[in-house]
């Protein structure tokens, strides 16, 4: 191998340091890179099966997120279904806490498990960084049912209900609803909600509660089941004549009876990606474009901020202990 | 010491050169992956997905693009979960039928499925066909 010697020499040296020079600069632009946020694709988690209200909405907002995330950064899905939430909601939970992942929730039900000492998660701990929507939930019943008023179902033997599970707010609410107003209820598990509203319309089941755009087909469009009343302070206006239970006599199931999509990220989350999460979570759901997807898909808007996530997440717990003993009671 | 400079040089920027050309040689003839046949409109449908030229032993996430464009990773549907043998392929069926009952996908449309790494960097891609 030929040396190279004198002006040559000092040329290659000059040019040889300036390409590893160049090279560590770019390795360290990129390692200061990493350390904002955010620096990667986040992981938006969903507990459930693609296609139902839960990723229909999360789906819905991601644009809008990416839209007020700095640097407009790539948001995929991972549905985690199964374990009635609990798989989805720990791999949110025991994730890395550093922005890029988070997790849908269903409250006050996904409080459950917490409650009951099954769960591996606390949710007080979780870092809470914003709402999506307030469900509106409808009992209905079946047009082959004995029953068609609530002093009719009060003094009934026994009414039968299709529910998924008691992991859902849907099947939560109606023990929790029953219960209250002293129904004797005995409740015939289903797969889903589709499977529960089918057994409603053939009859095999007295009663279905579901949100009201899960049952507005089936109330509104084709009349196959009777709504009866909705767990709303104000009426429905799609379906003005059905009263609410306010006006039966049970104001405090409006807030039993409901759901929320909040979203947050593991325990632990540092404050300044917290606020840009919640900045950015605030904005999307109050942008007029989404609520108007949101408002076309029969959905209510309810963008909360911390205080209110917080509350939330207390109210739930201490609502679903003061249920504890009837909830035990019916797992049986 | 010029001496030994120049050499320790000489073969720094040789290595780096190797390095890039490796890079670019294993782009070329990288990952490749591949719908085996499109996808009936069934709500029970499911397709296999197969994979080759990764490295042994090597875990992917495949992500799918719906109508709506959003992407989802759709590990929870693969059986087995997708995971490169010592040559390098692997294979594995998804059940799809979910997105055709809630009506995620189009008939006639096809719509691309992405391979990723753990941090759902892409590594390689390919389209489904949703038919009749």
């Amino acid at each position: 191998m030929a040396i190279i010697t004198g002006k040559k020499w000092l040329k290659f040296m000059c040019l040889s340091l300036a390409i590893i020079a160049s090279i560590w600069i770019l390795t360290m632009s990129e390692a200061t890179a990493q350390s904002t946020f955010p620096s990667k694709t986040i992981t938006y988690v969903i507990p459930t099966s693609p296609g139902g209200g839960f990723d229909t909405f999360s789906r819905m907002l991601i644009p809008y997120l990416r839209k007020y995330l700095p640097g407009n950064p790539n948001i995929i899905i991972k549905n985690a279904p199964g374990g009635e939430w609990k798989i989805g909601i720990n791999k949110m939970y025991r994730a890395k806490p550093d922005g890029h992942t988070i997790g849908i929730l269903n409250m006050p039900a996904n409080a459950l498990p917490q409650v009951l000492g099954e769960a591996k998660y606390d949710l007080r701990k979780a870092t809470w960084l914003g709402n999506i929507d307030d469900v509106t939930y409808v009992t209905a019943l079946s047009l082959k049912s004995k029953y068609k008023t609530l002093e009719e179902l009060k003094n009934a033997p026994m009414v039968t209900s299709g529910t998924v599970g008691l992991a859902s707010t849907a099947g939560l609410g109606t023990v929790l609803a029953a219960e209250r107003m002293g129904i004797k209820m005995k409740y015939i598990p289903h797969s889903g909600s589709t499977e529960a509203i089918l057994a409603g319309i053939r009859g095999d089941v007295d009663w279905v509660q579901y949100p009201f755009s899960t049952l507005k087909k089936s109330i509104v469009d084709s009349k196959d089941l009777i709504p009866v009343w909705v767990y709303s302070k104000k009426r429905i206006d799609q379906i003005p004549n059905v009263p609410t239970i306010a006006e039966l006599g049970y104001p405090d199931l409006v807030n039993v009876v409901k759901m929320l999509r909040p979203v947050a990220a593991p325990p632990g989350l540092p404050d300044d990606i917290r606020r840009t999460w919640q900045d950015a979570f605030w904005k999307a759901t109050n942008d007029p474009e989404f609520q108007k997807k949101q408002i076309a898909a029969n959905a209510s808007p309810l963008p909360m901020k911390q205080q209110e996530l917080d509350d939330m997440v207390e109210a739930a717990i201490k609502l679903l202990e003061q249920y504890k003993e009837v909830i035990l009671k019916h797992r049986k | 010491m010029k001496r030994i400079l120049t050499i320790w040089l000489t073969a720094s920027l040789a290595l780096l050169v190797c390095a890039q050309l490796n890079i670019i040689e294993s782009r070329a003839e990288g990952p490749k992956v591949e719908v085996v046949s499109p996808v009936k409109m069934d709500k029970k449908a499911e397709t296999t997905i197969k994979g080759q030229g990764f490295q042994p032993g090597q875990e992917v996430n495949l992500l799918f693009t719906a109508k709506d464009g959003i992407e989802s990773d759709i590990g929870y549907a693969l059986d087995p979960a997708p995971k490169a043998d010592q040559s390098g392929n692997w294979s594995t069926t998804w059940k799809c039928g979910r997105f055709i009952a809630r009506k995620m996908v189009l008939e006639g449309k096809s719509y691309k499925i992405a391979v990723t790494d753990g941090d759902y960097n892409p590594i390689a891609h390919t389209f489904v066909l949703f038919s009749k």
